[in-house]
């Protein structure tokens, strides 16, 4: 019989009493060494116990096979391997300390938790591979629904995509707009100096004016049409090339084409926003120069055409729209007021009412926060980063590609090239399921989206005073009081969102800024009717005006006072001082548009109209 | 073996390992012996029963090991410490009870070395 030798490596001391010491190898069979073997496998003690375990027995077989049983009856005696095992490791456990059985147990516990949390964890991000975000809407779709149709011949975009050329005013980057970027750059006024050094002069721009008489009489035209019908859900085309680059009308085509792109909302591409904002320059120039020449009906067709294309430009109610439209309809009534407090004469009492129907005629809707088009495309962001379980709830699921978009949100930059590396890619893989577990779901995403556009729309007819002055809705409130926890499980509203926080100022300040023109030339007719400025605003109701103007600012009537050139009309602005409508009280800047800073506000009034007979406060820095 | 059988083996197994050591230490393989030879084989456990016991047994402190390797094969050696004494009075006592309880019912005659 050929032998193995046993040792047993060293023993546990304080198990055992055998204090280290090892028995001398014992050599046995090598198939009761292999019985011993398989009973110390099965125990899966630590490795001193294993060899304490492997002596004892060693010394067992030893004495069993000294005493002259055969190898196969000392095994057969000594009982199951398996059921040996498992008594040992029982025991062994047993001869440990407390504090080791307990740590042992804890670390089984541990072990089976993390197994068991890991396993879950592996599990859960299988499932979501294999609920990767399935989009169900196409945003462009969406917005074509909304948007107006007509017979072509109502379709400003159709006159724009040629006029706007003509005037210079297109988007191309390599200098076709020079003259025209000039012309907008001069001084706006007679006599005045360009404010721009490469600004034309006023002759200059006059000139201008007339040479191009006939492009600025079809965009009145064209702004008086009732649809813009900008080709947002069909793309620009070759008829837009002389307006647009190349490469601008193919980014427009394959967004279009392109309905597996992601975020295709946020690719929406605006670019004619850029030339009708500086339309409303162009025809504000126009204005001036139609005044300057006493001729106030042209004057007002101009400011009339301005506020028309703001209202085209509003289709859709992108809050991007809305802002370039409130914008527009700011530079109109900023240079109606200029000209009723300059030129006043220029313009007949049928001039100045049209001037009133004018800066009324912008619909309350179109004055006030309107988010359909900004829950598009939320609702197309949430499609691409959720997952959908059929009954409108997901989880937080998106893909590298789009966890890409969102870096690139949150820096800034939206649309830009954000690609990850690969190792960034595998850690979006590790932490995906935790980021799914952590943040919001999609119904419950959607439901904060929809709370707090409810909340933001339920203030759309607030004052300037009254959103001065409010607290943050109670939706927004946890993010505008920096709560990292609420922020980051309601991570995409947070990043898309703020946006839309100043829209009611923005629309609130619009609406005061064309109640100004309406109370200038209300004044105006009053004084041209009766011989003197009016005493008081109700004074002007209800022949010049239909009910008598609240301040934006406090609510309260608005200020006038004064007779002669020192006649004023005032709001007290953003500081809710009644400074008395003082025009020297520094900053005398009659824009109301909130500044959306820190800081306090300007000490001043907001003066809607002074005829001092100097324009100067308005063309101040 | 009936399973009531099994239950006393059970029971008894440690006390007659305890009682087999007040003698003097022993080591395993003498130990499956002598429990085989002086109880003509009714307390004869599974081998591999008895050193999961002996564990046990020096896990509550009422037994001691020690190698020995003076001898042709090395023996681990165990010996009764205080502990172990005490606790063997204690189990003797319960298992003169126990017999005389079933001796009064009839179930047993005295068995002679099991005394309190």
């Amino acid at each position: 019989m050929s032998g193995a030798k046993i040792h047993d490596g060293g023993g546990n001391p304080g198990a055992s009493g055998h204090r280290g010491r090892s028995p001398h190898p014992t050599t046995l069979p090598p198939e009761v060494a292999g019985f011993i073997e398989q009973v110390i496998r099965g125990t899966h003690l630590r490795k001193a116990e294993r060899d304490d375990v492997r002596a004892e027995l060693t010394s067992h077989f030893a004495e069993a096979l000294a005493s002259g049983a055969s190898a196969a009856a000392a095994m057969a005696s000594y009982g199951d391997p398996k059921d040996s095992a498992r008594a040992l490791r029982a025991a062994a456990i047993a001869k440990r300390s407390a504090i080791d059985r307990a740590f042992g147990r804890a670390l089984v516990a541990t072990g089976w938790t993390v197994g068991v949390v890991v396993g879950a964890y592996l599990l859960f991000a299988l499932y979501l591979a294999a609920n990767a975000p399935r989009p169900s809407f196409d945003p462009i779709e969406r917005v074509a629904e909304r948007l107006p149709v007509a017979p072509s011949s109502q379709v400003a975009w159709a006159s724009y995509r040629k006029i706007l050329p003509a005037l210079g005013l297109t988007g191309h980057q390599d200098g076709a707009n020079a003259t025209a970027d000039r012309i907008d750059a001069g001084p706006g006024w007679p006599g005045r100096k360009p404010t721009d050094e490469a600004g034309a002069t006023w002759d200059e721009q006059v000139a201008w004016c007339d040479t191009h008489s006939a492009d600025l009489a079809r965009l009145r035209a064209a702004s008086a049409l009732p649809v813009l019908g900008f080709p947002y859900a069909t793309g620009l085309t070759e008829l837009d090339a002389a307006l647009f680059d190349q490469g601008v009308i193919e980014q427009s085509q394959a967004l279009i084409r392109d309905k597996d792109r992601p975020w295709r909302a946020f690719g929406i591409m605006l670019p004619h926003l850029a030339s009708v904002r500086q339309c409303a320059r162009v025809l504000a120039l126009d204005a001036t120069v139609a005044a300057s020449r006493g001729q106030g009906a042209a004057a007002v067709d101009d400011l009339a055409a301005i506020v028309a294309m703001s209202m085209q430009v509003q289709q859709p109610r992108f809050l991007i729209c809305d802002l370039v439209a409130v914008a527009m309809r700011a530079v109109a009534a900023q240079r109606a007021v200029i000209l009723l407090e300059a030129m006043p004469d220029a313009f007949t009492d049928a001039d100045l009412a049209r001037l009133q129907a004018v800066m009324r005629s912008v619909p309350a809707e179109l004055a006030m926060l309107e988010l359909w088009g900004e829950r598009i495309g939320f609702e197309d962001a949430v499609q691409w980063v959720y997952s959908d379980d059929g009954d409108g709830d997901g989880f937080f699921n998106p893909t590298t590609e789009n966890v890409s978009m969102l870096s690139s949100i949150d820096a800034g930059s939206l649309g830009s090239d954000n690609t990850m590396s690969s190792m960034q890619s595998v850690m979006v893989s590790l932490v995906r399921p935790g980021a799914a577990i952590w943040m919001a779901g999609r119904k419950d995403m959607m439901d904060f989206y929809d709370r707090w556009c409810e909340e933001l729309t339920a203030r759309r007819d607030w004052t300037l005073g009254t959103l001065a002055t409010a607290a943050p809705t109670q939706t927004d409130a946890p993010l505008r009081a920096g709560d990292a926890v609420f922020k980051s499980r309601y991570l995409l509203a947070a990043l898309l969102l703020p946006a839309i926080d100043k829209a009611n100022t923005v629309l609130a300040a619009d609406r005061a800024q064309r109640e100004a023109v309406d109370v200038a030339a209300a004044c105006v007719r009053f004084r041209r009717a009766k011989g003197a400025w009016p005493t008081s605003v109700a004074a002007l109701v209800p022949a010049y005006l239909p009910s008598v103007p609240s301040d934006p600012w406090n609510g309260k009537a608005i200020g006038m006072k004064g007779d002669g050139t020192a006649f004023r009309v005032w709001s007290v602005g953003e500081d809710m001082v009644d400074q008395g409508g003082e025009l020297s009280m520094g900053s005398q800047s009659p824009r109301a548009q909130p500044r959306f800073g820190s800081g306090p506000p300007p000490a001043c009034d907001w003066v809607w109209f002074a005829p001092t007979g100097s324009v100067d406060r308005w063309f101040e820095e | 073996m009936t399973t009531i059988e099994g239950e006393f083996l059970r029971g008894a197994g440690p006390v007659a390992v305890l009682k087999l050591l007040e003698r003097g230490e022993m080591y395993g393989y003498e130990l499956v012996e002598a429990l085989e030879r002086r109880t003509d084989g009714i307390l004869a456990m599974g081998q591999s029963t008895l050193y999961p016991m002996l564990y046990n047994l020096e896990a509550k402190g009422f037994i001691a090991a020690r190698w020995d390797e003076s001898g042709a094969r090395p023996r681990k050696y165990y010996r009764l410490t205080a502990n172990g004494r005490r606790k063997l009075a204690a189990d003797a006592k319960s298992w003169h009870r126990l017999t005389v309880a079933m001796e009064a019912l009839g179930l047993t005659s005295s068995i002679p070395g099991v005394v309190a």
